[in-house]
């Protein structure tokens, strides 16, 4: 959070080399992923693209060919339901744009499936390979507060712990142990997606190969009811604070900063801080006054209930002011954060401990028995969210100066608490093989549920007749639906006043998905900009209208003088490419795609050992396929472009050939 | 810091000699091997003055350290100079000691000789100046004492000897332009120890101006290097188009600047361009391009290169050999070079992964294939046709070749489709023997076998084939053979001399030199004596047999130079640039074909100078010089006179002479912008601001 860098698209930027590549990724969200900002932000960071969106088509034929490359190992796991009165972003324009294609490769997967549940946690994994040696690779985790909207970066402050772990050759079951929760919320989150849940477990698997930073506790929730004895062995939601119990006895002092705080009451708030080795006396809750820029909107809620409870348990409130006049020059969060900031804190952070043995969560849980869970009678804990929190020692804690609530002010609050909503559908799923859709939801009540089809260019009501019963309050629609239907991209679902709108996974063959199905380009114009990209991709230059570097060689020339060799500085005087020909530099560029496909090629060669190595082979292989014919197109444009000169691109192809060839022997 | 300028004791009264050029050149008629040209010998007189002038700082002048004499070629720097430095050892008052640096033996004779040339007209002309061949010293000389003159490589100075003296004369001062070169370094580090200098070259500056800078500090010019530099930035601006700025407006720009760095330099710099000389120019003729058509490089010549670069980079990928070797300028103007490199591709493949033999002989499979499409290279086919026509017309050409394997293609296809001449209707044999045995009779045994081997030459074939044509040309067929060689001029040009009277030159020309005296000496040893040739290649023969008559048989081409300026012999020579400087090939020959060019714009007008020079052919003849760079459209060739015609412009630009390169095919738009802007400037008297650096007359 002192991080000297940090702005609203910080935590965008991976932590691994920047050479390497991704090959699979986990990313849970609370709203249902933006296609724009993931499209035109997210992926592009992770994708290591450096190509404008406003740059439109080949912005968008770049993402395709990068994201078809990773079809199916991007996995976005959100929530179905919502919590009235949570910031959450609108939906529905998101699903309006330019995108909607996008979901074709990746894989999105809602919780809820077996019972309800809220996804709120925000974990990111992702799996990078350093594709010059595939054995090289490196397991990258964000814990945050931040989901996967534009607003969650541009207008909110966050909070997030991220690490990049070298992943080791072999996986170990004891590596997987120091994980501590992370594994059995994975496990859990898995399950609660329903068919796809094998995909959440591969991240897992990831967990078995990378060390667990020392002195990091997780901290997680799982939807459910938790008898004492499961929380023994799983210890979810507050539960899992006993571990940061002092082992001398001594109370912790807790402070919280969260931007929205749930209903309490004494006894629940008293248990809370039990678990967490303190007494309400000991925590503090910092907050905003009625006045703060926060509180408009009501972005950040604390109910009139529950601000009574905290002060008949003796919960001191300490004030976070606006930002003023000093914090033009003192940065408050991090450098960015002064006055001005229009940002308002999304984030949510615990500080645990005594004296120096302080720690703080980063953490997804608003201070809420929703995230934390409530306790019962018979001393189980219900909890109603996936939350996940990591605890790290040796944070700053950029609140140790604010002070108590002055008496003048009154603390930001909201009349009663807003009600949950029971939601009617709590989960959802369709998906298309090229030649049926398959829908599927959970719904209280399925008779007054129906559909309709948002295809690329219709839409098709489908008759509640069709709903089939499954188990556990599920029905499912499994009708014929062929491309001749067009691509179908969103189904919207209606049940009663809530109307759920959702993507369409495209489960169709590798080869059945054609590039005619972008419609934001054409397949002309597709093919062109693909092959360029391609090119470019293995060290060409076609895609940029700039010329080929002309001046002089500064370094040839300072060389050449040095060895006294006048000839030489003649020769560089003009710049090293003055006698260069527009066949000969065009045929080296081409021919240097070749040598770049052929030395990644070599590289994948080396000994395979560790995850998804022959991943990259693979990728490489199917490129030098590609390329091949991409050169047979290119040589035809040559062509078109100056007579004669398609023999560069013919003379490349022909040399690819003969690589490809040995590289299938 | 300049250094001091320690007076000289010189009199300008030593000097009166050059207030009347007319007797020098009347002394000098009385000696018809060193006829001089008036109007030329008053222009180096005026020069010679003006040098001495500015080193001596007679008129109220201080002293200046230095001289930087930057004639066009062929104006006489060498005779300038001489006379110079006669002045300086032969002044009875200063008794001054002078050094001369040649680059090399053969430079270092010829100034030996045109020292010794001024002896017997300075004996006469200038009687003050205490003047004798004895003063006139080699290498050997290790003390050189007053009133000497001694001439020496510039290997002298290299090797860290002592320059000390009066004054050293640096000829052909553009070999030490290199800043890290052994030569400009020792000619700096003892410019203390050297009273005067004078710095002869006709290029000063190539592509770097940096190097005219450097030269012009080794004068002790100072103060000049910022003008010098910001015309050079103007320069520059015409690499790229500014769309932004009109051609007018960087036409203005530079011609201003071109004058500030002109008005900075010329109290240093002297120099003459020939198109300066009105008067002179005619001796010198005319320039006219000579258009050679060479069609564009066919799809499978492009394939040829473009699989050889590929095939050859992927070969010396492991070996230390720098990968920019592989498009070697010779593939796009031969294919001999390539089909020895093809050769080799695989001989060595310690380094070599199997797929790299694999590849690598795909790409020679092609190459094989593509060649049999084009057996001759294009270029090559283009330009021996040109020549074919040129011989036909009765002319001589030179061609110049920057590499031995080109020069060695071109010689062996121009032998291959030259006819052979036949002296169809000439009298026998024995009367020709006859002829010419008593035109060179037996007075010296000393000579006798140089000059049976000479006539034997006289009478070889394709040299009686040669010299009937011009009887029958003249209409002297019916007229006894010796009195037709007696009456006759070659070549048909009445104004020439006579068969006769060349044939004597050229083999007293032949006896002066030692190395010709050597080839006389043994048969067989004249070019084109076997009957067979009309071209003659002074260049690397290789290892083809039937193609060894074409070439120069041994490493001394002084006979075959001195042959071909001479009405006799091949019709037309092939050479590389070993012959570009200090060669004269002008007597006979107007036609110059650049057919591959060096980088360096020195090399062009340095090879340029070879034919063009005073009472060349063209003077005789009232032709033009022609000159032609044909270029192989779409390869790199054609990028090298395209750049070469900028570098030439540059050259041009700021000191005026060279010549304009004409490219008749339309160039990128940043070429035409150029031109535009080049033009634009020349109108607006950028052309004629070379003169501001000719000689002036110290007293005017």
């Amino acid at each position: 959070m002192t991080n000297d860098s940090f702005g609203w698209d910080s935590l965008l930027r991976p932590l691994a080399p920047s050479h390497f590549t991704l090959a699979s990724g986990l990313f849970t969200t609370y709203d249902q992923a933006d296609e724009r900002f993931l499209a035109e932000e997210f992926l592009p960071s992770l994708l290591r693209m450096d190509r404008d969106p406003s740059e439109f088509q080949y912005f968008t034929v770049d993402l395709e060919r990068r994201l078809r490359q990773l079809r199916d190992q991007l996995v976005i796991v959100s929530s179905t339901a919502r919590e009235i009165g949570n910031n959450s972003d609108s939906q529905g324009d998101h699903l309006q744009s330019n995108y909607a294609w996008i979901w074709r490769y990746l894989r999105a997967l809602r919780v809820g499936h077996d019972r309800h549940g809220v996804q709120h946690a925000k974990l990111w994994m992702m799996h990078w390979i350093d594709p010059r040696e595939p054995s090289s690779q490196m397991l990258e985790i964000v814990v945050s507060s931040s989901n996967l909207t534009r607003s969650s970066f541009a207008e909110q402050l966050q909070g997030a712990w991220r690490v990049c772990l070298p992943m080791w050759p072999k996986s170990s079951k004891e590596r997987l142990r120091n994980w501590g929760l992370l594994p059995a919320f994975l496990e859990a989150l898995g399950k609660s997606t329903g068919v796809d849940g094998q995909k959440i477990k591969d991240f897992v698997t990831l967990l078995g190969y990378a060390e667990c930073p020392a002195e990091i506790t997780f901290v997680a929730s799982v939807p459910g009811k938790h008898s004492p004895a499961n929380l023994r062995l799983t210890p979810w939601g507050v539960a899992g604070l006993n571990a940061l119990r002092s082992r001398s006895g001594t109370l912790n002092r807790i402070s919280v900063f969260s931007p929205f705080v749930g209903e309490w009451d004494q006894s629940n708030l008293s248990r809370w801080c039990e678990s967490a080795g303190s007494t309400p006396k000991k925590l503090d809750l910092i907050w905003i006054d009625a006045e703060h820029s926060w509180a408009k909107n009501q972005r950040w809620i604390l109910p009139r209930s529950t601000l009574d409870c905290l002060r008949l348990s003796k919960v001191q409130l300490i004030h976070l002011p606006e930002l003023d006049q000093m914090h033009r020059t003192v940065a408050r969060f991090h450098e960015q954060h002064r006055q001005g900031d229009f940002r308002w804190s999304h984030a949510k952070l615990y500080r645990i401990g005594t004296g120096r043995h302080q720690r703080v969560l980063v953490s997804s849980a608003n201070f809420s028995t929703s995230a934390w869970g409530h306790f019962g009678k018979d001393g189980s804990l219900v909890i109603q969210n996936f939350e996940l929190g990591v605890c790290v020692h040796g944070v700053q804690w950029a609140f140790e100066k604010l002070k108590d609530f002055p008496g003048d002010l009154h603390p930001a609050i909201v009349d009663g608490y807003p009600d949950r909503v029971q939601a009617k559908i709590s989960w959802v799923d369709a998906r298309w093989d090229g030649t049926r859709l398959r829908i599927e939801c959970r719904c209280d009540h399925p008779e007054n549920v129906n559909a309709t089809v948002l295809a690329s260019s219709k839409s098709r009501d489908l008759p509640s007749k069709l709903w089939v019963e499954s188990v556990n309050r599920r029905i499912a629609i499994d009708i014929s639906w062929t491309k001749n239907d067009s691509v179908p991209q969103i189904v919207v679902l209606n049940c009663e006043d809530v109307q759920i709108r959702f993507q369409v996974m495209d489960m169709r063959p590798e080869d059945q998905m054609a590039s005619a199905d972008l419609e934001e380009v054409n397949a002309r114009d597709y093919e062109e900009i693909s092959d360029a990209l391609l090119l470019e991709q293995y060290g060409g230059a076609v895609v940029e209208d700039d010329p080929l570097p002309t001046q002089s060689d500064p370094e040839l020339t300072q060389k050449a003088r040095d060895d006294g060799d006048d000839l030489k500085l003649q020769e560089v005087a003009l710049g090293r490419d003055s006698y260069e020909i527009g066949c000969m530099s065009l045929a080296r560029l081409y021919l240097g795609i070749v040598d770049k496909w052929s030395s990644t090629w070599t590289r994948c060669q080396q000994p395979k050992v560790g995850l998804s190595t022959g991943l990259i082979a693979s990728r490489v292989r199917n490129d030098g396929k590609l390329l091949v014919d991409a050169f047979g197109r290119q040589a035809e444009r040559d062509e078109k472009n100056e007579a004669g000169s398609m023999v560069c691109a013919l003379i490349a192809q022909s040399e690819l050939r003969i690589r490809l060839d040995g590289a299938n022997e | 810091m300049s250094l001091p300028i320690p007076p000289l004791k010189l009199s300008a009264h030593d000097w009166r000699f050059l207030a009347d050029p007319e007797k020098y050149v009347q002394v000098s008629e009385k000696d018809h091997a060193h006829k001089l040209f008036f109007a030329s010998t008053r222009r180096q007189f005026l020069t010679v003055k003006d040098i001495l002038t500015r080193l001596n700082g007679s008129n109220g002048e201080g002293p200046m350290r230095g001289v930087l004499l930057a004639d066009d070629v062929g104006l006489g720097k060498t005779s300038v100079a001489a006379l110079v430095a006669w002045a300086f050892a032969g002044s009875r008052t200063a008794a001054c000691r002078v050094r001369i640096l040649a680059p090399n033996d053969t430079m270092v004779r010829r100034w030996k000789d045109e020292l010794s040339r001024h002896v017997c007209l300075l004996g006469k002309c200038a009687k003050s100046l205490k003047v004798d061949n004895k003063q006139v010293k080699d290498a050997k000389t290790r003390r050189l004492n007053a009133s000497s003159i001694q001439v020496v490589k510039h290997s002298y100075a290299s090797a860290g000897k002592s320059l000390e003296c009066d004054l050293l004369i640096v000829d052909e001062a553009h070999r030490a332009k290199g800043e890290n070169s052994a030569f400009y370094q020792a000619l700096q580090s003892q410019l203390g120890q050297v009273k005067r200098i004078l710095i002869l070259t006709a290029t000063p500056f190539s592509i770097q101006i940096d190097e005219l800078t450097r030269l012009l500090e080794l004068v002790g010019a100072h103060g000049i290097q910022d003008d010098i530099r910001r015309f050079n930035s103007s320069l520059k601006e015409l690499d790229h188009k500014h769309s932004s700025k009109s051609p007018d407006v960087v036409a203005r720009q530079l011609t201003q600047a071109a004058i500030r760095a002109v008005e900075g330099m010329k109290k240093w710099l002297i120099r003459f361009g020939i198109d300066d000389l009105p008067r002179e120019r005619k001796a010198f003729g005319e320039i006219e391009a000579l258009d050679i058509p060479v069609p564009s490089a066919s799809p499978t010549d492009i394939e040829l290169i473009l699989r050889m670069d590929r095939a050859l980079r992927i070969a010396k990928k492991g070996s230390p050999d720098s990968p920019g070797a592989t498009n070697d300028p010779r593939f796009h103007v031969g294919w001999r070079h390539l089909d020895a490199e093809r050769a080799n591709l695989l001989a060595d493949r310690s380094g070599m992964s199997v797929m790299d033999v694999r590849v690598i002989e795909h790409h020679r499979d092609a190459i094989d294939a593509l060649r049999c499409k084009s057996p001759v290279h294009p270029k090559i086919s283009a330009v021996s046709k040109a020549v074919l026509q040129l011989v036909e017309q009765g002319e001589k050409v030179v061609i110049f070749c920057r590499h031995h394997l080109t020069a060695q293609e071109l010689t062996a296809h121009i032998g291959r489709i030259l006819p052979i001449s036949s002296a169809k209707g000439a009298p026998p044999l024995p009367e020709w023997q006859e002829a010419w045995s008593s035109l060179f009779p037996d007075t010296s045994p000393a000579h006798f076998v140089q000059r049976k081997t000479f006539v034997k030459w006289l009478c070889s074939k394709s040299l009686r084939a040669q010299v009937w044509s011009w009887i029958v040309q003249a209409g002297r067929h019916q007229t006894p053979l010796i009195d037709a060689l007696k009456s006759t001029s070659v070549r048909g040009i009445p104004k020439a001399a006579k068969i006769d009277e060349a044939a004597q030159e050229l083999f007293a020309t032949l006896m002066a030199s030692g190395s010709s005296k050597r080839v006389l000496g043994e048969p067989g040893g004249m070019p084109g004596e076997d009957g067979t040739v009309n071209v003659v290649g002074i260049c690397e023969h290789g290892n083809h047999e039937e193609e060894r008559k074409y070439f120069s048989r041994n490493a001394q081409p002084d006979t075959i130079i001195s042959t071909f300026n001479s009405p006799f012999g091949p019709q037309v020579l092939v050479a590389t640039d070993m012959l570009s400087e200090g060669i004269d090939l002008h007597r006979y020959c107007r036609h110059l074909i650049h057919y591959e060019l060096d980088p360096s714009p020195i090399r062009t007008i340095q090879r340029n100078g070879r034919i063009r020079r005073v009472g060349g052919w063209a003077s005789v003849v009232g032709l033009p010089v022609m000159y032609a760079y044909p270029a192989f459209r779409g390869t790199r060739d054609e990028r090298v006179v395209r750049i070469m015609k900028n570098r030439v412009d540059s050259f041009g630009l700021l000191l005026g002479g060279g010549h304009n390169i004409e490219i008749t095919d339309t160039q990128a738009d940043d070429e035409v912008w150029r031109d535009q802007v080049l033009a634009i400037a020349k109108l607006r008297g950028l052309s004629k601001l070379g003169k501001a650096l000719n000689a002036r007359d110290p007293r005017r």
